[in-house]
């Protein structure tokens, strides 16, 4: 009995947890909810994985998870259409038209400064739609060359002018973000009203 | 169909944001890979999904997504032995090293435990689950919980103990009599 006072040995257990919470790597963090988002885009709650049918629910399933932007705050927070890495999807919820970019939330015409991962900073020269700030980062899955995926977006390049419009902290692929073209652009700011 | 639908994706949408964090860390804690972890928690994110009729309450959903990350761990560990095996035939390395787990007398008498103890034991400790929603992750009573956790609990202390009295036997003669851990030999003779 040289211990009068015995400790709960799980206390020691809970001391020698290997996974804090709090210590979780955020862009980690971040890939879960791009997958999260495909998730609720392409599979139905409900049903049968492979059917198809979207909608409302992935735009408020989105809106709900959405990352925050570093700087230029799009308004709102719908979901991310391209494919995140890792899950071979290869579809675009709405075919690019200037109809549908009407849709989005943010567009604007930006050069790639920074990519990191899938996330890529733009500094904004005009900004069309949902944008403030001169610079803007956002997630940019499928198109930073991390993974290959069909889903229709360009290899994003630093240096390089685009045309970049989505929602939330998403660009969107599938046309919706494009090379820099004088008369695309020209479009976009007649169909955006700016 | 639309209000439905929207519920449906807010109600797992607030599942994600109050629990993605602790499913990372409790997948984590399981595989050895974090692109391994992140895929256990995206698949359980993709089954809540399919069956969010089912869901509880957001804050409430902690032990209903549990339970399924642990059948999607299971699986993969299942898979994942077998993609090993094929990997050490082609002698390569992931790019990816498993995580350093720190090792100490707690987490080295954690695994000389059966499998049942040192789940129910880090569900409690490391999760921070109650013991009713450990149960409901085990999928077993809350009173099977209290007996296996009495039984899981004696054992991992006497290994704690063994574990302690080995050490005592590396160190000095003294100390593996019963003296005082940690103090050394120099300690006692002042």
């Amino acid at each position: 009995m040289s211990h009068p006072h015995e400790p709960d040995p799980l206390d020691a257990l809970r001391a020698a947890n290997p996974v804090n919470d709090d210590d979780l790597p955020s862009a980690s963090l971040a890939r879960l909810r791009a997958r999260m988002q495909e998730t609720v885009m392409n599979e139905p709650h409900g049903a049968r994985p492979g059917r198809r049918r979207l909608g409302l629910a992935a735009i408020a399933a989105g809106a709900a998870i959405a990352l925050a932007v570093v700087v230029g705050q799009p308004a709102a927070e719908p979901a991310n259409p391209s494919p995140s890495p890792g899950t071979g999807s290869a579809s675009c919820v709405e075919s690019y038209s200037l109809a549908t970019l009407a849709n989005r939330s943010f567009a604007f015409d930006g050069t790639v400064t920074v990519i990191d991962g899938d996330s890529v900073t733009f500094t904004v020269n005009e900004a069309y739609r949902g944008v403030s700030g001169d610079a803007v980062t956002l997630q940019a899955p499928g198109m930073t060359g991390t993974t290959i995926t069909s889903a229709g977006g360009p290899v994003l390049v630093s240096g390089e002018r685009y045309l970049v419009a989505g929602d939330a902290t998403f660009a969107w692929a599938c046309g919706f973000t494009q090379r820099w073209d004088a008369a695309v652009a020209a479009e976009w700011s007649g169909a955006l009203g700016s | 169909m639309g209000q439905p639908d929207n519920r449906a994706s807010q109600q797992l949408a607030a599942a994600f944001e109050a629990h993605h964090r602790r499913l990372l860390a409790y997948a984590l804690r399981r595989t050895n890979a974090l692109s391994d972890a992140e895929d256990v928690v995206g698949e359980t994110f993709a089954v809540a999904w399919r069956r969010v009729a089912l869901m509880p309450p957001a804050g409430q959903a902690l032990p209903w997504l549990l339970a399924i990350a642990r059948r999607v761990a299971a699986n993969r560990r299942r898979s994942g032995r077998r993609f090993l095996g094929l990997l050490d035939r082609l002698q390569r390395v992931s790019s990816e090293p498993a995580p350093v787990v720190p090792t100490s007398p707690a987490s080295d008498a954690l695994a000389r435990l059966p499998s049942t103890d040192r789940e129910l034991l880090t569900l409690l400790a490391w999760d921070g689950l109650t013991q009713a929603e450990a149960g409901a992750v085990l999928g077993i009573s809350a009173n099977a919980v209290a007996i296996r956790l009495l039984r899981a609990r004696k054992r991992f202390a006497a290994e704690l103990d063994a574990i302690a009295k080995g050490s005592d036997d590396d160190r000095t003669p003294a100390q593996a009599k019963g003296m005082v851990p940690g103090r050394s030999a120099r300690d006692r003779s002042s």
